[in-house]
């Protein structure tokens, strides 16, 4: 017998913990979903409930707002996010496993640009991106992005890759490897889920941003990333319109629910196909 | 061929950078993206906290003087008004005891109390104690932020654990597979959705308007728990605090199990072989091991709660009567509102020594043990 | 016609060499113009295309920008120089005018429109008093206006109706109508006392404002010699606004200090009062100023107080809900308090709240080109021809073919026709006052913030009492003021402040 009683006891323990947290997950998305479907009238008398008259109109208008800029939020968020693992992975392996002068003040003067709020940079970053002439275009969003989000990625794997077990280097290492090898033969492979993790935090973070393009690119029509699209929604008498807004965050949201049900497959896979003999 | 770190003092610093010259390769796109990008705006953060500065036209040279305003506290004694004609304690109607307002008291006494108000007050037999301060929003909305960084560090830490944990052991990997999707699936969904909901969760029945879930759940026990969660400065925080239950952080479950699958299978094996089961597994071996996605998940968490505002600024605003304030939303009302950028960026530096601080103690007992020269 | 034909001609000289030329026939780039006002774009697209049939040289590109985020795009790009050159804005623009980032008007308002035919200033097209109503504490105005509007009380008809309760003509009987809705068991208001909902400090101004008409003399002291205020004579307060060193002057005299003035003890707890009787406290601390406006459409609160702007708005709302939800409604005056309340409301009747809604803004410091390109452009479209076309400009129903208005908003041009039937809502002003009953220094949003809260929340909301709130106001006055002191210190009278402090 392959599990004892008590162990299969254990087994049906998680499964009830794990759906019962993770249903109480859903709600905003289930909120989200049924609003799609009501007039600003029906969601001030029914804001929970069922829509009465499933209103269709709502998803063609997110659909003429959404669809146009769906190519330049892919291309600013994937450019972004290879960008950012890239110099993650790099930054994050050279703090973590190198001893070299000036390690420890490089390093400070990395993650000490995480502890500053944002609202005290922002007017000078836009200064800068204007400087640089790079208003109107998706530079103004790229070269930010990559440049704030790798201060959180090269933290991550510093932890990361300075808590992977010493021995596999060591080990590697014995075996006449040299350091790149080692850094793409043993440590990313190992740190995928933890690549992952950064990927996925750095996209949703990009894909949803509003203020910065708004304030950067949005005058440029055809530089409109999808969020900015959404809001340049013809709203008239000052009407939020609730229903189509949802919409257009349900449409917004197809693509990366895509990408992550696709990547998280790969990634799994990659883990349990025996790369690694652990 | 690497050596170990012991043999490192015995070369000259040019030497040891010139061998390190791969390392700083490595770094060098970091840097150049973050020269022309990140340092500029994050000193100019730093050095304008010395200026009355409105970020655009006014800006004066004034010291310390930001940092002295936000911490300035005293304490004020008032005692009780004495009759003048008969020498017994003043009593009102209701036969309470009489005492001059602590604005009066303090103007009474310019000199030494120009621009300090109160912040709070409490009794000490039959005087009144307050504390006054140069700007008590600040010093309230501090104590908030320390309520908040302990709660969400608790909600960051604990229950992605539970999780990462749970989902690790599952037998199926199918399902381990499912629920990891599922895990991240709900962030498609932009956060300011699931606030807004549970601002409406909060809502009270008032003119035939349907109660929010949570006073519906409520009512359902007893009607006499409906209360205004958002609307009374003494619940205000704790209905923060609750938004979100079951408060499920997809990302940090993420980076916690990472954390569990790159524990090599054969120290599983060892720890069963010395009969090792469930929990004993869990404390001895997973948790050690865990130390560093652990800290990681924390120096966000705290970075979070300590930087983040946006959540309150849907939900209440700051108030009511600034009970739910936080030094990220004080900090954006200076700077945004009241044109006081270089007092708002006293705070940001106030913030941002206190999470240096925090960084850099958690990092001293983060360092891989063992360390190679390039 | 004349003036526009010698427009045209002028034009046209451009192509002429060695004609002498004018400041308008040199005219020629791009400027971009932006709204966040979905229902203007047409209106504003067609006297884009009308202005550059007049100046082919000249190009103007019509955008709209949301409103989520608008103060930081126009502040952000208005400190890096990038901004467009015409800016849709609503009153917040003077925070932006204490910081320099936009042109004063004073000077091109001074000068005449050369699309009107008359020669008086381009400053006198505009609806007055409400063009002195957006003067900054240093006395300059900043924008030019496009839009006014009226508030007064709506209300659920059929309710009151069924419960035999008529609409309030005064204080008194405005209190005992709130008692009624609450033994009919229904709320009167729902009210938020945060920032972002109006209805309770939009009678604060007029109530205080209406108490405090016997000071004005005593307080606008830097004035021509001879200056008379006349309450019956709105036109007499014309060119005045109440400088922030006349408001120090004043707090000091103890005119307009909290707690010296009986006046303010005596709004603080009418405002009270009406807090009491007419909404729910708590409800109201908790709740957001964008669930107001539903809560009126949907039964919940049978009285609302709103401007002009709400009324397509309520129309589309009501014919969308079931039926047996829908109701009838109507509009009554804010109720004026009387001799009664207290004598300081003995001169005239309470103004209603009206004002400027909106007017474009010009970042300072443009490229000359840009901007005389950007005032020739204002003054075409406030012209009383051009803004006559449209402000009466019509959209089309597809499916009926019907015709709406793009627009209701009263004009702030004068001599520009308000839509057939909507004249009842015109903005006017009765009597004379000024913007003298002060909650925060002037054009101080920290002030403001303090107000909202001990005033809103803290007393509003049933937290503090009269006394105290009269404290925490007067000390947060006289804070805020010395903050404007400062902020509009070259405009200040050092004179006037050493002859006139006590």
């Amino acid at each position: 017998m392959r599990h004892q009683r008590g162990a299969l006891r254990a087994e049906i323990m998680r499964y009830v913990v794990l759906v019962a947290f993770l249903g109480g997950m859903f709600y905003p998305i289930v909120f989200m979903l049924l609003t799609t479907g009501k007039t600003n009238a029906e969601l001030s008398i029914n804001f929970f409930g069922l829509p009465r008259d499933f209103q269709v109109e709502n998803y063609t208008r997110a659909f003429n707002a959404v669809l146009p800029y769906i190519g330049n939020s892919i291309k600013v968020s994937g450019v972004t996010v290879i960008g950012q693992v890239a110099l993650s992975v790099l930054g994050g392996y050279a703090f973590a496993r190198f001893k070299f002068p000036g390690k420890n003040i490089l390093f400070y003067a990395v993650v000490s640009l995480m502890m500053v709020p944002g609202i005290l940079t922002f007017v000078p970053q836009f200064i800068i991106a204007r400087d640089l002439s790079l208003l109107g275009n998706h530079n103004a969003l790229i070269f930010p992005y990559i440049a704030g989000s790798q201060v959180g990625g090269i933290f991550m794997m510093r932890i990361f890759f300075a808590s992977l077990p010493e021995e596999l280097m060591e080990a590697a290492r014995v075996d006449g490897a040299n350091e790149l090898t080692i850094l793409s033969r043993i440590a990313v492979p190992l740190s995928i889920p933890m690549i992952m993790v950064i990927a996925v935090q750095n996209i949703l973070g990009t894909w949803n941003d509003y203020i910065w393009p708004l304030v950067t690119i949005s005058m440029n029509e055809s530089a409109r990333t999808i969020p900015i699209g959404l809001a340049f929604l013809p709203t008239e008498y000052a009407q939020i319109p609730y229903g189509a807004v949802m919409a257009g965050y349900t449409l917004s949201a197809i693509p990366m629910a895509i990408l992550f049900v696709f990547t998280m497959r790969y990634f799994v896979q990659g883990l349990s196909s025996g790369a690694l003999k652990l | 061929m690497a050596t170990l770190s012991p043999t490192v003092h015995r070369k000259t610093l040019l030497r040891r950078i010139w061998d390190a010259k791969l390392v700083y390769v490595m770094l060098v796109p970091t840097f150049a993206l973050l020269f022309v990008f990140a340092y500029y705006p994050f000193f100019n953060a730093l050095y304008r906290s010395l200026f009355n500065w409105n970020g655009v036209n006014v800006e004066e040279f004034i010291g310390l003087e930001n940092f002295s305003t936000l911490l300035s506290v005293q304490v004020v004694t008032i005692d009780p008004q004495i009759d003048a004609a008969t020498g017994e304690l003043l009593r009102d109607e209701d036969g309470n005891l009489v005492y001059e307002s602590v604005r009066q008291f303090m103007r009474a006494d310019r000199e030494r109390y120009e621009g300090y108000q109160s912040m709070s007050s409490f009794m000490i037999g039959d005087h009144q104690i307050h504390l006054v301060a140069k700007d008590p929003v600040f010093l309230n909305s501090f104590v908030n932020m320390i309520i908040f960084v302990v709660t969400d560090v608790m909600k960051a830490t604990l229950i992605p654990l539970l999780l990462a944990n749970m989902l690790y052991h599952l037998w199926s990997e199918r399902w381990r597979y499912i629920f990891r999707i599922l895990l991240i699936l709900p962030a498609v969904v932009p956060g300011v959705v699931g606030i807004l909901l549970w601002r409406d969760f909060y809502a009270m029945p008032v003119g035939g308007r349907e109660a929010g879930l949570v006073n519906q759940i409520l009512g359902l026990i007893d009607p006499s728990l409906m209360h205004t969660w958002l609307g009374d400065v003494n619940t205000v925080v704790p209905a923060i605090i609750f938004t979100g239950f079951p408060w499920v952080n997809g990302a940090n479950t993420l980076i916690l199990l990472a954390g569990l699958l790159a524990i090599p299978g054969e120290l599983y094996d060892a720890a069963k072989m010395d009969g090792a089961r469930g929990w004993t597994i869990f404390w001895s071996l997973e948790l050690p091991l865990l130390r560093g996605p652990l800290r990681l998940v924390l120096v966000f968490a705290l970075i979070g709660a300590v930087q983040g505002y946006g959540h309150i600024l849907i939900m209440t605003s700051g108030g009511p009567a600034n009970a739910s304030m936080v030094p990220g939303l004080w900090l954006y009302r200076n700077a945004f509102g009241f044109n006081k950028y270089g007092y708002a960026s006293a705070i940001g530096v106030i913030l941002f020594i206190i999470l240096i601080a925090f960084t850099i103690t958690s990092q001293r007992m983060l360092r891989s043990e063992v360390e190679f020269e390039a | 016609m004349f003036k526009r034909m010698l427009v045209l001609l002028l034009a046209l000289a451009v192509a002429l060499p060695l004609v002498p030329a004018t400041a308008q026939e040199d005219l020629a780039g791009e400027i971009t113009f932006v709204t966040f006002m979905g229902e203007w774009v047409t209106p504003f697209e067609t006297a884009a295309a009308d202005y550059m049939a007049l100046h082919p040289g000249v190009t103007i590109t019509v955008s709209t920008v949301p409103y989520d985020g608008l103060q930081d795009f126009y502040r952000t790009n208005l400190v890096g120089g990038t901004a467009p050159e015409i800016m849709h804005a609503e009153p917040w623009w003077n925070n932006f005018a204490s910081l320099e980032l936009i042109k004063q008007m004073d000077d091109v308002f001074a000068a005449p429109n050369p699309y009107n035919e008359d020669d008086t200033p381009w400053g006198d097209a505009f609806v007055q008093p409400f063009l002195d109503f957006t003067r900054d504490p240093g006395g300059h105005i900043n924008v030019v206006p496009w839009s006014l509007y009226g508030v007064g009380m709506f209300y659920n008809k059929t309710f009151f109706d069924n419960n035999g309760i008529t609409a309030p003509t005064n204080w008194d009987e405005f209190m005992t109508t709130c008692k009624a809705i609450k033994d009919a068991g229904a709320l009167p208001m729902y009210v938020a006392l945060k920032p972002n909902d109006a209805q309770w400090f939009w009678p604060l101004g007029m109530l205080g404002n209406f108490a405090m008409r016997s000071e004005v003399e005593a307080v606008n002291l830097r004035t021509a010699e001879g200056w008379a205020f006349d309450v019956e004579d709105p036109t007499s307060t014309l060119g005045e606004s109440i400088t922030v060193d006349e408001a120090w002057v004043a707090f000091n005299k103890g005119i307009i200090d909290p707690l010296a003035a009986p006046e303010y003890r005596v709004i603080a707890e009418m405002m009270n009062e009406w807090a009491e009787n007419c909404i729910d406290r708590q409800a109201a601390l908790a709740a957001d100023g964008s669930e107001v406006y539903q809560a009126f459409w949907t039964g919940q609160s049978k009285i609302f107080m709103n401007g002009t702007w709400f009324i397509s708005t309520l129309v589309n709302e009501i014919n969308n809900l079931p039926e047996e939800q829908q109701f009838e409604w109507n509009i009554f005056a804010y109720p004026s308090p009387t001799a009664d309340n207290g004598e300081m409301f003995s001169m005239g009747v309470m103004n209603q709240n009206m004002n400027l809604r909106n007017g474009f803004i010009v970042p300072a410091n443009l490229d000359p080109a840009k901007e005389a390109i950007a005032i020739d452009f204002l003054q075409f479209m406030t012209s009383t021809e051009e803004a006559s076309k449209l402000f009466s400009l019509n959209r089309v129903d597809e499916e009926t073919g019907a015709e709406y208005p793009w627009s209701y908003d009263p004009p702030a041009v004068v001599g520009v026709p308000m839509r057939p039937g909507t004249e009842a809502l015109y903005p006017r002003i009765d009597n004379a006052e000024m913007g003298l009953f002060l909650t925060n220094g002037q054009g101080d949003t920290q002030g403001w913030d303090e107000f909202l809260n001990f005033f809103g929340q803290q007393y509003l909301g049933g937290m503090i009492d009269t006394d105290a709130v009269l404290e925490e106001w007067s000390f947060s006055l006289e804070g805020g003021l010395q903050r404007a002191l400062e902020t509009y210190e070259e405009d200040i009278d050092q004179q006037f402040l050493d002859e006139n402090l006590p």
